[in-house]
């Protein structure tokens, strides 16, 4: 929970972003719940042809975080943990997340979020099929996974965000509101992620503006979607078959603003069906600071 | 029994070492019948008591002249086949103005220190009105606990139903401010979540993995409600969501906690 100095810039995100990419679409966004997806392409899904926890990750925290901070209004928030359960990782169709503010106190905002896939079948996001009044079941929508977010909340401050820039122009309608090129490669390669010891859970990966939050910090989904992915290359080693996340407990120290983040894995068990890590993120331009640590569970 | 320490047999003593910018607690408990499963297995909601206290006691030192109230854990359980005793280890990964988190480690003294678990505990800084608990320095509370009964297994806590289990807000249950301590709401998590999965399954099940957040303080009772809600099965166990409920406050939601639970045979 790092405390917020930079303004917001007025061009945030820029054009070349990854949120862009993953073509986010807010469908609604209230002050005590919010929903938005994400369609799952091959370029966001891992080694099972599933989509990734990473991708799931980031976002729920952008869901996460839009409606924390209406419900702090007037004052702004920062981060503190997300957690993520996956229990089954669609390869195609729409992944929608259905967020609900669980407590809105004086220090703290909790969210819990339910994540459903809607198969390709049940039509698109940009269609704006999912609208509030669609219900799950009539389109054979299945629970995949539920995760939680926890935000501590701070007096605002001047250069704090605008929220509702990132609502839809309706402020409750659907439609694609981070219009985006997509991915051209799979989401690992276009983050420039480098695998410096697969053994071990080390990765570099740089702090661009590809990859910055509002306050030019690695983005929190995005801090999740490596976490996610240093666990994988670790446990992958000591499972000895491919296994990819499917439980995230990460919990956000400091904002990474220099770069590159480094990580690192420490195996707590692995099978031939599963794994545990603890993954540790630092900012090794800022004097190896620790900004994360996040409880890894990957399965096969 | 006198409070959830006393349950636990938990032995908690500070790391003399004045290098440390933050304050280390070390920590010791047994395994026995009050906190494993029926077949012998370490319960993860245990676990996560412990974590509870041995990170809550860190945090709270570590936040003087305030002090703190758990706001959410998260652990993972390596393996649930501990000898045992116990060891424990916490320290202060950050301590902010409004927030301490804390790191704790969970090792069996009985398979030469093999990690069991690691957990994380982030609280929330409170100024209290009658002031933060007092305590010599360097903390020591230890050997007051071997050979006690550690009184009823799994807190007595009850099957209400399919889903629901039941625990009764009694003084003994309750910590320094009134409260239902947070390592009881944990396992009260566990049970609910393991017991939804064996009334299912018809298999017993043990409780591994746990994430609990505090939302409210359970204070009235007397029955406290933990009411589970399966996700799905995936190769390492059942995913299991459990609010946890002060039924003589409407129903108040105290915790939302989100366990993995491993059938066993």
């Amino acid at each position: 929970m790092a405390a917020i100095v930079r303004p917001v810039p007025p061009d945030y995100p820029p054009e070349h972003h990854f949120l862009r990419d993953l073509a986010l679409a807010v469908l609604e966004m209230g002050t005590e719940s919010g929903r938005a997806g994400l369609p799952v392409v091959p370029e966001i899904c891992g080694p099972g042809g599933g989509v990734s926890a990473g991708a799931l990750a980031t976002l729920v925290d952008v869901v996460g975080g839009g409606l924390a901070a209406r419900a702090a209004q007037p004052d702004w928030i920062a981060t503190a943990d997300l957690t993520l359960h996956v229990v089954d990782a669609p390869g195609d169709g729409s992944v929608v997340a259905s967020a609900q503010v669980l407590r809105a106190g004086r220090s703290t905002v909790v969210i819990g979020v339910d994540l459903d896939h809607f198969p390709a079948a049940a039509g698109t996001l940009d269609e704006g099929a999912f609208d509030a009044s669609t219900a799950a079941a009539d389109l054979d929508a299945t629970r995949i996974a539920v995760a939680t977010m926890t935000f501590a909340v701070l007096p605002r401050r001047e250069g704090n965000p605008d929220i509702t820039k990132f609502e839809s122009s309706t402020g409750a309608g659907s439609g694609r509101i981070l219009a985006g090129g997509g991915f051209g490669r799979p989401f690992v390669d276009e983050l420039g992620i480098t695998v410096v010891d697969a053994a071990a859970g080390e990765l570099e990966v740089p702090i661009e503006d590809y990859v910055h939050n509002s306050f030019a910090a690695m983005q929190g989904g995005i801090v999740a979607l490596v976490a996610c992915t240093a666990a994988d290359v670790a446990l992958t080693e000591a499972c000895g078959i491919p296994v990819e996340t499917r439980d995230l407990q990460l919990t956000y120290l400091a904002q990474a603003r220099v770069g590159p983040v480094r990580t690192g894995a420490a195996v707590l068990a692995a099978n031939r069906e599963c794994g545990s890590a603890r993954v540790t993120l630092v900012d090794a331009g800022n004097g190896g600071r620790v900004t994360a640590t996040a409880g890894v569970v990957a399965t096969r | 029994m006198t409070n959830i320490g006393d349950w636990l047999q938990l032995d908690l003593w500070e790391q003399p070492d004045g290098a440390a910018e933050s304050p280390v607690i070390l920590g010791s408990a047994p395994i026995g019948r009050h906190i494993t499963t029926e077949s012998g297995l370490l319960r993860g909601g245990a676990v996560a008591a412990l974590v509870d206290c041995v990170g809550g006691l860190g945090a709270g030192l570590a936040a003087l002249p305030g002090w703190v109230v758990s706001t959410n854990l998260t652990q993972r359980v390596g393996r649930l086949d501990a000898v045992g005793p116990l060891s424990l280890r916490s320290e202060v990964l950050r301590a902010g103005r409004n927030a301490v988190v804390s790191a704790v480690e969970v090792r069996d003294e009985g398979r030469h220190l093999a990690l069991v678990a690691d957990g994380i505990l982030t609280s929330a800084i409170l100024e209290f009105a009658g002031g933060a608990p007092t305590h010599d320095r360097p903390f020591r509370m230890v050997d007051s606990r071997v050979g006690a009964d550690p009184g009823p297994q799994d807190l007595g806590i009850f099957p209400v139903d399919a889903t629901t289990v039941g625990l009764e807000l009694v003084p003994d249950l309750r910590n320094p401010w009134g409260i239902l301590h947070g390592g009881a709401s944990a396992l009260l998590a566990d049970l609910a979540a393991e017991h939804a999965v064996t009334s299912a399954s018809g298999r017993p099940s043990a409780t591994a993995d746990l994430v609990v957040h505090y939302m409210a303080p359970g204070r009235v009772g007397p029955l406290i409600v933990g009411r589970a809600e399966r996700i799905g099965s995936r190769p390492d166990g059942e995913v299991v969501r459990v609010r946890i409920l002060d039924t003589g406050a409407d129903d108040r939601l105290m915790c939302l906690a989100i366990a993995t639970v491993r059938p066993q045979g």
